[in-house]
């Protein structure tokens, strides 16, 4: 059984958290889908850290706090006065963190890769809001949530991070061990909705 | 059943007049008989169109009892709806079912029949239920003794809990959905009449966001039963129906009918529940029964009407005897006569108006009967005009009938008893504000002889009272403007600006003042019984024996005679009670104060509280990567917290003691691999991380060197053991610390408390990655054969990666952290991958761990073999008051400061008699030992003896092939050698104290 390395095979595929399970859609109510995001990282510094990183993220890491703002590459989504957690998309630069950690220079910063810790979920379509406030005790009408509002607040008894995206679209980053109760709870509330919409037109 | 001919045909029913749609008959059955009624019709109102005023029997004395009210304040009219054989629910007040084709409805408290009760022989028998009835049972009489106790216990109570109660409780689980709603709004508006409706288009035009909510299946309140006063110049019903337009088309306003706010809590989170399905004849599967809404108002406005008093007069409690305001609502809003004579009797000039209205629709009106000695003249003109027969300063002697009123006994200056037949009796004496939810926002009551109802006395910050909750005997034109200007207020506190909105202008209207409103106090008793609370079964003797009995407080007198306990709390007798005991004790009403009001408003069913927490999403189940795996080879689950956890992996025949005895010698012989994922994960970053650590743990950890791992033991303030795990050093300025499974979140928080409060000049930050690796702990000797071949960039030889070293590589090019630890005294690695790799590194380590005669192991074969090696658990080896000491773990005696250091030096902590950490082994061969047994010198000791320590950890050790346990012993490391005894049920158990470690006590295996 000592074979040389050689002979182990490379494992490339990534189980995603959410495949497998039974992503809900209801026509004119909202549908649940996989975000098509592939890196995360959670970026803490202080204010020397963030005027060190401009050179790596711009002038992403100063928007205010509960908002997302785009950068190279990435989304930053800040969820406190020194917590970051950015979001990679399919375009993603691969060398962000190397990036970020080269051009930190002397100033302290803690860099943690969360790739693997999250599942990204999106829930879209005209009841999105509805849906959501099911089990979101935040105000999600777009003008207390606006476009590129980002915070971490609790579906029901899941802590999430919600991000609205879209008049009709919102980003949820859940721990990956809470992604099928979250998707359970959506499909839920989506039954829920669909129900009811049909009992007032019936 | 549906195409039966009902056997009567709505004879109460007005050929014109009310809300019901007369183009369409429902069918429905009460107590099996078939009726027949209308679309808008409550079941009460369908039962009084067809005559049917007998409809329960009540609480104690299992009287008839008629139907009361017309909202939900309804004592007396509670029914039971089957809609099908699992949907079965007690206790509905018929006043708010609404009815729908083939609606089944039963009465309840009554066998075999609500007509034929068996239980009535206890209204003979009142004198043997007195107030207190159930505190002076239940203890059972002293001269039965201890025997005739037992027995009274056995036999008696349970017959008396049978008998009493009111619906059964359902027999099978709820098969209905309930959802929830969290909202958010400026001006949340409770109650929809007149008051409700001007303040939410006030607040709406100025701009504000409006949550109007109200219990009933139509807004409008009180309009709904108003016919004479007209709006803007429109008959009230005309403008009704235009202003719900005008509000519906508002996109900001969100009107909820049947939705009653049931409760305030703090910082105005709104509790109200909506039913969405009750009222269907056929409704969608998929549709939720309830839906729970949390509001969040910014500003409130309780527009939440009053409530009729009836008065206090003997046999008050016959079916026919009604509220005057109940008498006109179904009259007005239903078409429905409740009688064919009427007397009314008085406290309020409600009551003239009441039978002015009846006498207007026919229904000859015999007397009215005013307990008052000088009524208002509005309200003598008002009788003078309509040739109403008014006797004033009567006193009420009882009443006739046995099913249903049929006639009053009054004594007046002229005549010392007059007998007036009727059928139905209508009482008025006067009305409560419902001030429930402005009590429950903590706002304060008193008794106001102006008013003479509780009235509020503080102002409560963005809450605002409207309409007839703010003021009594008022009028539509007076709520209307008080609605109007609160609805506003609100909207401009929230900041909305727009254009000032037209208050709604009713006419002054033929409406009879309110200012003398009847007095609870001039209650007048002669004999019978006059009740105080009707579903409760109080009566004003009870309470009045109460205030003999030495109660005073009105707290007191109210749990002692159970007035106002009732699941309608006492809507319509809390005030009455009041008047009762301020005249028994002849003091104040005032000076009484009044009992608290507390949620709900009205009965919410569970199904609505849980909404959606039920079945698979009553709580999140957490899985680990490698899951699906372990599911697959059969593995049988545990839960830890909330995540699910392998125990054991039985194969074909084997049962847990052969699967776990087998995994463990794997482990001992050759490999096992273990899924450790759940294990906490927090990754410290930062210049201050290394003494952010030192400074939380017991073990040094500032001079850590990067590669290496420490066991290190986390204690609270007190100086109790709190968690334990591994903290590995990465970097200078980077460590990856794990916690136990089931203390990941509580020492992720105990971290951010000392960082953020206390250790503020260090800079280092915490992020949770327990979710971001996958763990697996590859354990036994021929670990380094199997992960060798694996793995790239890291040299697993003792030299390179020595016990408690930790490297950074690949495994199957997967990135991988390395930390070679050991929780089973073997050679040991756990590897971390990401956790979307995690199980199919599983898989492959599996397979060729099998191919070495490995298998894989759970958490019960982790336990033994942990066990063998004394190592602890934290919650099983401690309980909270355990100490590192106390485990024989290091104390940190070396160490300046860490959290929980200045807690150990008190004197007890330093005691050598404290319950120190031992094994045991058994002398006889009794097997093994019960976890949690006590432990003591003697084998049969006295009740009393204090025990000398318990058993924390017990197992068959498949190593030794012997039981051992480990326990907790006073001053136990200098006891080694003695014995001590288990006594248990089937004989003592003789165990002997040894150190706590039963394999490898020198660790060389560790190292190998």
């Amino acid at each position: 059984m000592s074979d040389p390395l050689a002979d182990v095979p490379t494992l490339g595929a990534v189980a995603s958290p959410v495949a497998g399970l039974e992503l809900p859609s209801s026509e004119g109510i909202a549908r649940v889908i996989e975000a098509d995001m592939t890196g995360r990282l959670v970026l803490r510094t202080g204010a020397d850290g963030r005027d060190a990183l401009m050179g790596a993220l711009g002038s992403a890491l100063s928007g205010r706090i509960n908002t997302a703002t785009a950068a190279d590459g990435c989304s930053a989504l800040r969820l406190g006065p020194d917590e970051w957690l950015l979001l990679a998309g399919a375009d993603c630069d691969p060398w962000l963190s190397a990036r970020i950690s080269e051009s930190a220079k002397g100033a302290a910063i803690s860099l943690v890769d969360v790739t693997h810790r999250n599942a990204g979920i999106v829930v879209e379509g005209p009841a999105c809001e509805a849906v959501l406030a099911t089990g979101c005790p935040l105000p999600l009408d777009p003008d207390a949530f606006p476009v590129d509002r980002a915070t971490r607040t609790l579906l029901a008894k899941a802590e999430i991070v919600l991000w609205r995206r879209a008049a009709d679209r919102f980003h949820l980053e859940v721990a990956r061990s809470l992604a099928s109760y979250v998707v359970g709870l959506l499909a839920q509330a989506i039954a829920d909705e669909a129900a009811i919409l049909r009992s007032r037109t019936s | 059943m549906r195409d039966r001919i009902p056997a009567t045909e709505e004879r109460f029913r007005l050929a014109t007049g009310g809300r019901i749609e007369r183009t369409r008959r429902l069918n429905f059955t009460f107590d099996g008989k078939a009726y027949s009624g209308r679309p808008g019709d409550t079941l009460a109102s369908a039962l009084l169109a067809n005559g049917v005023h007998l409809v329960g029997r009540s609480f104690k004395y299992h009287r008839p009892r008629g139907i009361l009210a017309a909202g939900s304040e309804e004592p007396n009219a509670l029914v039971t709806i089957k809609r099908d054989w699992r949907r079965v629910t007690p206790n509905l007040r018929a006043t708010e079912v609404e009815l729908y084709e083939g609606l089944a409805a039963e009465s309840q408290n009554r066998w075999p029949s609500l007509e034929r009760d068996a239980a009535s022989v206890n209204d003979r028998l009142s004198e043997l239920f007195p107030a207190g009835f159930y505190y002076k049972t239940f203890m059972g009489p002293k001269r039965l003794g201890r025997a005739g106790r037992a027995a009274w216990k056995r036999v008696y109570e349970p017959a008396i809990r049978r008998m009493a109660g009111l619906g059964r409780a359902p027999a099978v689980a709820d098969p209905d959905r309930y959802s929830a709603r969290y909202a958010h709004c400026d001006v949340l508006v409770a109650g929809a009449g007149p008051a409700g409706l001007a303040a939410a288009l006030a607040a709406a035009e100025a701009g504000a966001s409006v949550i109007v909510a109200d219990e009933q299946a139509e807004l409008g309140g009180s309009l709904l039963s108003e016919t004479h006063v007209a709006v803007e110049g429109v008959p009230a019903w005309e403008w009704l129906s235009s202003v719900l337009l005008r509000l519906a088309a508002f996109e900001r306003v969100c009107l909820l009918p049947r939705t009653t706010v049931f409760g305030a809590y703090p910082d105005r989170m709104m509790g109200l529940v909506e039913r969405l399905s009750d009222h269907l004849e056929d409704p969608d599967a998929a549709l939720p029964r309830e839906r729970l809404w949390q509001v969040r108002a910014a500003e409130i406005v309780l527009a939440t009407g009053a409530i009729e008093r009836p008065l206090v007069f003997p046999d008050n409690d016959r079916p026919g005897i009604m509220l005057a305001g109940a008498v006109t609502a179904y009259l007005h809003r239903y078409a429905v006569l409740a009688g064919t004579t009427a007397v009314v009797v008085t406290a309020s000039d409600e009551g003239y108006a009441a039978a002015v209205d009846l006498m207007g629709h026919g229904v000859p009106v015999a007397r009215l009967v005013d307990v008052r000695d000088a009524p208002g003249r509005a309200a003598l003109n008002l009788a003078e005009a309509s040739g109403l027969a008014v006797t004033t300063g009567a006193v009420v002697l009882g009443t006739r009938g046995r099913h249903r009123v049929s006639g009053i006994d009054i004594a007046h200056a002229k005549s010392a008893r007059e007998t007036i037949p009727c059928d139905v009796l209508a009482m008025s004496a006067g009305r409560q504000p419902t001030l429930h939810l402005f009590s429950q926002l903590r706002g304060k009551l008193a008794w106001s002889e102006d008013h003479q109802a509780l009235m509020p006395v503080s102002r409560l910050e963005h809450v605002r009272i409207a309409g007839a909750a703010s003021q009594t005997g008022g009028t539509v034109r007076a709520a209307l403007a008080s609605g109007h200007s609160a609805g506003e207020a609100a909207a401009r506190a929230t900041g909305a600006t727009a254009a000032k909105p037209r208050a709604p202008l009713a006419d002054a209207g033929n409406e009879l003042g309110g200012e003398t409103i009847g007095q609870t106090r001039s209650v007048r008793i002669a004999k019978g019984r006059a009740f105080v609370d009707f579903q409760n079964d109080v009566t004003s003797k009870d309470i009045r024996l109460a205030t003999r009995e030495g109660f005073r407080s009105i707290e007191h007198v109210k749990r002692y005679t159970t007035s106002g306990m009732a699941t309608d709390q006492g809507k319509t007798s809390n005030v009455n009670a009041l008047g009762v005991v301020a005249g028994a004790l002849d003091t104040d009403l005032g000076a009484l104060g009044h009992t608290t009001y507390r949620p709900p408003f009205t009965p919410v069913s569970f199904g609505a509280l849980a909404a959606g927490c039920r079945g698979d999403l009553f709580d999140p189940l957490r899985l680990t990567p490698i899951d699906p795996s372990a599911r697959a080879r059969g593995a049988i689950f545990e839960a830890v917290g909330q995540w699910q956890r392998a125990r054991y992996f039985p194969r074909t025949g084997e049962d847990m003691h052969a699967a776990v005895a087998r995994e463990c010698r794997a482990v001992r012989t050759s490999v096992g691999v273990f899924d450790a994922t759940t294990l906490g994960k927090i990754e410290v970053v930062g210049p201050g991380a290394a003494a952010f650590l030192d400074r939380l743990y017991v073990n040094a950890l500032a001079r850590l060197p990067v590669g290496r791992c420490r066991y290190a033991v986390m204690l609270s303030e007190a100086g109790f053991v709190m968690d334990d795990g591994i903290v590995a050093r990465l970097a200078p300025d980077r460590f990856h610390v794990t916690t136990t499974t089931g203390g990941a979140a509580r020492v992720l928080a105990h971290m951010e408390d000392y960082l953020q409060t206390e250790f503020t000049d260090l800079q280092c930050w915490l992020t949770s990655v327990t979710e971001a690796w996958g763990v697996i702990a590859v354990q036994g000797p021929k670990a380094r054969e199997l992960l060798a071949p694996l793995i790239e960039d890291v040299d697993l030889s003792s030299q390179i990666l020595p016990h408690m070293g930790l490297a950074e590589g690949r495994i199957f090019g997967v990135p991988m952290r390395l930390f070679r630890v050991s929780f089973t005294g073997e050679l040991g690695y756990e590897v971390n991958v990401p956790a979307g790799h995690a199980r199919s590194v599983w898989d492959e380590l599996l397979t060729r761990a099998e191919a070495l005669g490995g298998a894989p192991y759970g958490t019960e074969a982790m336990h033994v073999l942990r066990a063998e090696k004394g190592y602890i658990i934290v919650g099983q080896e401690s309980d909270g008051t355990v100490t590192p000491g106390d485990l024989g773990l290091p104390t940190g005696a070396s160490k300046p400061d860490f959290v929980g250091k200045r807690s150990l030096t008190r004197p007890d902590m330093q005691d050598p008699n404290r319950l120190q950490l031992v094994g045991l082994s058994c002398v006889d061969d009794g097997g093994q030992l019960e976890e949690g047994a006590q432990l003591t010198q003697r084998p049969d000791p006295p009740p009393g003896t204090p025990a000398s320590g318990y058993v924390t950890s017990s197992y068959m050790s498949p190593t030794l092939g012997l039981p051992i346990a480990l326990a907790l012993v006073l001053g136990g490391r200098t006891r080694i050698g003695e014995e001590l005894y288990s006594p248990m049920e089937r004989g003592a158990r003789r165990v002997r104290i040894v150190p706590p470690i039963f394999h490898d006590p020198k660790g060389t295996l560790l190292h190998v």
